[in-house]
């Protein structure tokens, strides 16, 4: 973690690009740019504005925007009011999509359904998210004119809120869903030919009793690993839908950081993604140990 | 009565009949032996009749158990009869359980499921039958996962599930062949006094005659999907009427049989020649499968055989069956002309192998180690510090001088040390502390550079063929690899083709790569890459061990014959005593990292000193000693809980 | 009775090799034949290869081209796929993007495997702390997503191919670095290695004769899967304007644009999304078809 804080400082701070300059626009003068890189702190050592770029982010203080004088913290709190909801909703999606789509596909896999879902599986896995949002807005929004094709309009209206997040989060969690769908169907096939689930028929107990008693866990354990991943291609994959959807959302605030050259605001995004996927990749590890015993001895 | 009745059973897959059309009949408390190299359809046969084949493969014929066709009923009836009156056993014992679940859940369900009992009864009743499958400490192993219990407790823990609710019916398929020798021993013993004890019919099925004949009253014989023999195993052993069947019994006896004098070491076992088909091979074959390896065979071979009744409760499928009154006579006969086949095409090789020429004096020490101690540490890899007594002690304080011209036999069960032992004489591996000489010059941690002379001198053979063969190279350059690599001189076409042909391999298959070569050719290029820079010393690991039987003594007399016309010097490493037994002159037994015995092998054998050797020949299963016979395999066993 | 052997060599003492096993396993040819993700992939595939090729000599219209006066033309015989809201003929801007998506995909594959293959080696062959130091930081760049590369190159140089290209290779050095290093360490646990130790073969020549040609199929398949996901990232990134900027004809930018219209023409938005779809799925069936046929134990899934 403190290795990726470094480098996301380094990179971004030493290559070229001076963020005084690009904010005071190109007539500005030499003065005018030595004077606000002075007040950003900009002057001071690398080592020294990371020292404060960090020490900051672990006071709780994110710092404040080159850009709008704003403390970063207040943006990307309410950018994560919209990001936040939307990945656990995504999530959803995908888990209700992945889990029977592979299910199916696994153990129908010698008939011609099964051979129809892997099919379906394959296409969406190769549509990105963001063509099939975009697809849905013609689709639901401009053609059907059902759901909102974009903007949000604050969670003071609850059920409005959930509408304009409907969309972006079928969008994502289809496209995640069919990805883990694969993995599920991979799981489910290697228990189907597994030595214990002929155990389990040995012992009298019916295909179906056997899959779900001997089975879930057992495909549950490679999928968890997966989905951690995941979850991190789902927070990728919200950047990108927001901006389809026009969310003010993480995804949004960021990119047009990028445009701004807003430094902080980059790399505290960048920073806080990162954190996230390290985190989750740990959190799957802890959740995989205990669901494993044989992992569990070895540690 | 009749319990199980099997007509006209066909396994197929994708077209192939893999098992073609088998009748079979298990009476009430009989005990059936099913045998059969691998690709016999053996194993295929005992999942067709419980009804649980793979995915892809499946069968036709009428399988009545109990009056009721089990290839006609519901599933779900089907269900309701596996475990309650017929059950099964599988061979491979860690991974017919499930890993993510408690033994004592496992077991509490085979009763749950087909009895209403309260989770404090099934649990009690679990425990009940541990301790009948004679686990030591049955309510710790209720509360263990699958991977904390020894191969030989698992097997015990699927034994338990197996006679949860007193079936009439067993099924085991090789329930020993991934365990030890001592191990196999006392797991087949528990086996035999369940099935009497519980009046249980058995139906085993296994690729060792011994092992079958000391637990089975009748025995089947199959070979390319096909049974071709079929009587009890008193008539098997004495009179076999099928060509296959006699070779199988003369090579079972000749390497299982009481220790053999310092004569007859190393002279040519029978065999059979060639290799058993692929099961999808098989089923290509029209007529008997057999004829190829056949010396009976005639142009009316060409038509398939029927099984049909010689004498009273003896069937055989073949044109030409051995006679009965001649029976003992010419049942030698085939598998002694087998056997000279074997060696007639290194002319005078058997007989000119030389006598052993060092039973200890006179020669110099060739490879030598002393005090050889090595200490596996956990993986720094994994996250977190493991406790120190993770650490195992493979190899503990071991002294062991291979003499020149020895053929040293070193012989352990799994955890041994065994393996290790054979990297470290390679200086493939450093040893934790001790010393490892080759022509009393240090090669334990010398740099690559300084073992090149070494390197030249000893070669070695792995136990699986295919694993030590690289799939991406053809024959030729992976005989000429060593070659190369030690900067032999000399014309390496030429003696490519000259170890080709001392390895008894066909001309064209020098081009060819190891997967379109059989199990016994791919450890004939083995050998011949081994002996390319012409060693002095051959370090062979297990080298028989992953072979048919049929084809083991083919190897062990190629092996038997190369020692003599290179007098090589040999360290043979082996579980298993019998073969041993054929090929050396010294033995040392490890045990545990230590060695518990050495000394000449006919010493070793008839006058076993350490209670674990005393235990590890016992345990040996031999033809037609029962298992139950001999109680002192376990007296010496090892005192881990299997 | 007579004694006549059928075959010779049933006497010979060499053992004869049943007709199967002489012909081995399947070929590759014949598993790619029976594996369907093989075939359709290698169709669409090899049909995205040639429109990129085509696409670099002639498009039916410039893919710049504006005309004013045909702008949201129908398709139809003189532009197939119709105009977009200057007049460009969207044909032409479809394969010209394949051009530049296909280029930019080769590039960052065969980048980030020419850093990630020998790192990974590296690994397997070394093991202890330099090992261990090199998967740590592969780790470490995996928690950077392709997206997040782009978004600090972006910062600092601006969106270009360029910068897609190199934020997708980044992301991929890490993938390639673990599954090199977990095939590596696979095959240097087999015998055939251990025994080429013991002819004393040197490291670097295990790692070229018995390594490398052994997880040759397992690197092919996942530079195909690769590909795809490049794909995927470089419509991606280009729609949101950190790849090449307009008026060049890529397909992230073309759909971007046609959203804004998509009120006017819909279809607009409908080309560039199948484009994609359909490039990625070739792509990802190729790569899934070709573990069918490299590793035959997989052939029933």
């Amino acid at each position: 973690m403190a290795a990726a804080s470094v480098i996301v400082f380094v990179v971004l701070a030493i290559l070229p690009g001076k963020p005084a300059e690009v904010i005071l626009g190109t007539q500005a003068t030499p003065s005018a740019v030595r004077e606000l890189t002075d007040k950003l702190g900009l002057d001071k050592p690398i080592w020294r504005q990371y020292v404060d770029w960090v020490g900051g982010i672990v006071s709780g203080h994110l710092g404040t925007s080159y850009i709008s004088g704003q403390p970063i913290a207040g943006e990307l709190g309410s950018a994560l009011e919209v990001t936040g909801p939307l990945v656990g909703l995504g999530l959803l999606v995908g888990l209700v999509v992945a889990v029977p789509l592979g299910v199916f596909s696994a153990v129908k896999s010698r008939s011609a359904s099964g051979v129809v879902a892997s099919v379906l599986n394959q296409i969406g896995i190769a549509v990105p998210s963001f063509v099939l949002g975009i697809l849905l807005i013609v689709v639901v929004g401009v053609e059907l004119r059902l759901l909102p094709t974009g903007g949000f309009t604050g969670w003071s209206d609850p059920t409005e809120a959930m509408r304009s997040l409907l969309l972006p989060a079928v969008a994502l969690g289809v496209v995640e869903g069919a990805i883990v769908g694969r993995y599920v169907r991979t799981a489910v096939l290697d228990v189907l030919s597994s030595d214990y689930l002929r155990t389990a028929r040995a012992k009298g107990l019916t295909p179906g009793r056997a899959l779900v008693r001997h089975g879930l866990r057992n495909v549950a354990v490679p999928v968890l690993t997966v989905l951690g991943l995941e979850l991190a291609g789902l927070v990728v994959g919200a950047v990108i839908i927001e901006n389809v959807f026009t969310l003010p959302g993480m995804g949004t605030l960021l990119l047009q950081s990028v445009e701004n050259r807003d430094l902080i605001v980059v790399e505290d995004i960048v920073l806080l993604v990162a954190a996230v996927v390290l985190v989750v990749n740990f959190a799957v590890d802890i959740v995989y140990h205990s669901l494993d015993p044989r992992i569990a001895r070895e540690r | 009565m009749t319990l199980l009745d099997v007509e006209d059973l066909v396994i197929s897959s994708a077209g192939a009949r893999l098992v073609d059309g088998i009748d079979l009949s298990v009476r009430a408390g009989e005990r059936v032996g099913l045998i059969g190299e691998s690709g016999s359809g053996k194993s295929l046969t005992a999942l067709g009749v419980m009804q649980l084949l793979p995915r892809g493969i499946s069968s036709t014929g009428s399988i009545r158990f109990e009056g009721r066709d089990l290839a006609r009923i519901s599933e779900r009836a089907r269900s309701s009869l596996r475990g309650r009156r017929v059950a099964m056993v599988f061979q491979e014992p860690m991974s017919a359980l499930n890993p993510l679940m408690r033994v004592g859940k496992q077991i509490a369900e085979s009763l749950t499921i087909h009895k209403t009992l309260s989770r404090a009864e099934a649990k009690e009743e679990a425990a009940r039958l541990l301790a009948r499958v004679e686990i030591h400490d049955p309510r710790a192993v209720l509360r263990a996962y699958p991977h904390e219990l020894s191969g030989g407790q698992r097997q015990r823990v699927v034994l338990a599930m197996a006679i949860a609710n007193h079936p009439v019916l067993l099924l085991a398929d090789e329930p020993t062949t991934a365990l030890d020798v001592t191990v196999q021993h006392r797991v087949l013993r528990l086996l035999d006094g369940l099935v009497r004890a519980e009046q249980m019919a058995l139906l085993l099925i296994s690729h060792d005659l011994a092992v079958v004949s000391g637990i089975c009253d009748r025995v089947m014989v199959m070979y390319g999907g096909r049974v071709v023999e079929r009587a009890t195993v008193g008539q098997i052993l004495a009179h076999p009427r099928h060509p296959y069947t006699a070779g199988l019994v003369a090579t079972s006896a000749s390497l299982g049989g009481a220790p053999s004098a310092a004569s007859r070491r190393r002279q040519p076992l029978p065999t059979i020649p060639g290799t058993a088909p692929s099961a999808a091979a098989a089923s290509r074959i029209t007529g008997c499968p057999f004829r190829a390896r056949c010396g009976w065979a005639s142009p009316r071979c060409l038509e398939e055989p029927r099984l049909e009744t010689i004498v009273d409760g003896h069937d055989v499928a073949c044109w030409h069956p051995l006679p009965a009154p001649a029976a003992p006579r010419r049942a030698r006969e085939a598998s002694g002309l087998a056997g000279r086949a074997d060696v007639a095409l290194g002319p005078g090789l058997a007989q000119a192998a030389p006598p052993v020429t060092s039973d200890g004096e006179g020669a110099a020490p060739i490879l030598e180690c002393r005090k050889l101690v090595k200490v596996y540490r956990p993986e720094l890899a994994r996250q977190g510090g493991d406790p120190p007594a993770a650490h195992i002690r493979a190899l503990d304080g071991v002294d062991l001088v291979v003499l020149e011209g020895d053929v040293l036999g070193i012989v352990g069960e799994s955890g041994s040390g065994k393996s290790t032992l054979a990297r470290i004489l390679l200086a493939l591996d450093r040893p934790t502390s001790g010393e490892v000489r080759f022509r009393a010059a240090r090669i334990d941690g010398s740099p690559e550079r300084a073992l090149r002379a070494m390197r030249r001198e000893v070669q070695v053979v792995f136990q699986d063929p295919l694993g030590s063969l690289d799939p991406r190279m053809r024959v030729r350059d992976i005989i000429a690899e060593p070659l190369h690599a030690l900067g032999v001189e000399g014309d390496h076409r030429q003696r490519v083709a000259e170890l080709r042909e001392a390895v008894r391999l066909p001309r064209d298959t020098g081009r060819r790569y190891p997967h379109q070569l059989s199990g016994g050719q791919r450890q004939r290029v083995a050998i011949a890459r081994a002996l390319a820079p012409r060693p002095k010393v051959l370090v062979a690991d297990e080298a028989v061990s992953a072979l048919d039987v049929s084809v083991r003594a083919q190897i062990l007399n190629l092996l038997g014959e190369l020692i003599g016309r290179f007098a090589l010097t040999v360290v043979f490493i082996s579980h298993d005593m019998a073969v041993v037994q054929h090929l050396c002159n010294r033995v040392v037994v490890l045990y545990r990292g230590k060695v518990v015995e050495e000394g000449l092998v006919e010493e070793v054998l008839t006058r076993p000193k350490s209670s674990y050797t005393q235990g590890l020949l016992a345990a040996i299963p031999r033809l037609g000693k029962h298992v139950g016979d001999d109680r002192s395999a376990t007296v010496g066993a090892a005192p881990s809980p299997d | 009775m007579s004694i006549l052997p059928v075959r010779l060599d049933a006497v010979t003492g060499a053992e004869p090799v049943p007709d199967e096993e002489i012909t081995g396993e399947p070929s590759l040819w014949h598993r790619w034949r029976h594996s369907p993700s093989a075939i359709v992939g290698s169709v669409i595939s090899a049909g995205v290869v040639v429109v990129a090729v085509v696409s670099l000599v002639w498009t039916p219209y410039s893919p710049l081209a504006i005309n004013m006066a045909a702008t949201f033309a129908r398709p139809s015989a003189q532009h197939l796929l119709g105009t977009d809201q200057y007049g460009r003929d969207v044909l032409s801007r479809l394969m010209s993007g394949t051009d530049a998506t296909l280029y930019a995909g080769v590039v960052s594959v065969l980048g980030a495997g020419a850093i990630g293959i020998p790192a990974g080696l590296y690994a397997a062959q070394r093991g202890g702390l330099p090992g261990q130091l090199v998967l740590r930081l592969a780790d470490l760049v995996y928690a950077f997503p392709a997206l997040l590369v782009a978004v600090v190159l972006a910062t600092d140089f601006g969106g270009s191919t360029l910068t897609v290209m190199g934020a997708v290779a980044l992301a991929f050095v890490p993938v390639f670095a673990r599954v090199t290093r977990s095939g590596a360490l696979g095959v240097l646990s087999l015998d055939y290695v251990t025994a080429a130790r013991a002819c004393g073969v040197s490291r670097t020549r295990i790692l070229r004769r018995h390594v490398l040609p052994n997880i040759a199929p397992l690197v092919i398949t996942q530079m195909t899967l690769l590909l795809s996901v490049a794909v995927l990232a470089d419509a991606a990134l280009t729609y949101l304007g950190l790849g090449a900027p307009p008026p060049a004809a890529s397909w992230g930018l073309m759909l971007e644009e046609a959203q804004r219209y998509m009120g006017t023409d819909p279809l607009l938005v409908v080309w560039p999304a199948v484009t994609i779809a359909l490039c990625v799925l070739g792509f990802n069936l190729l790569g899934d078809g070709l573990r069918d046929v490299f590793d035959p134990r997989r052939r029933d899934r």
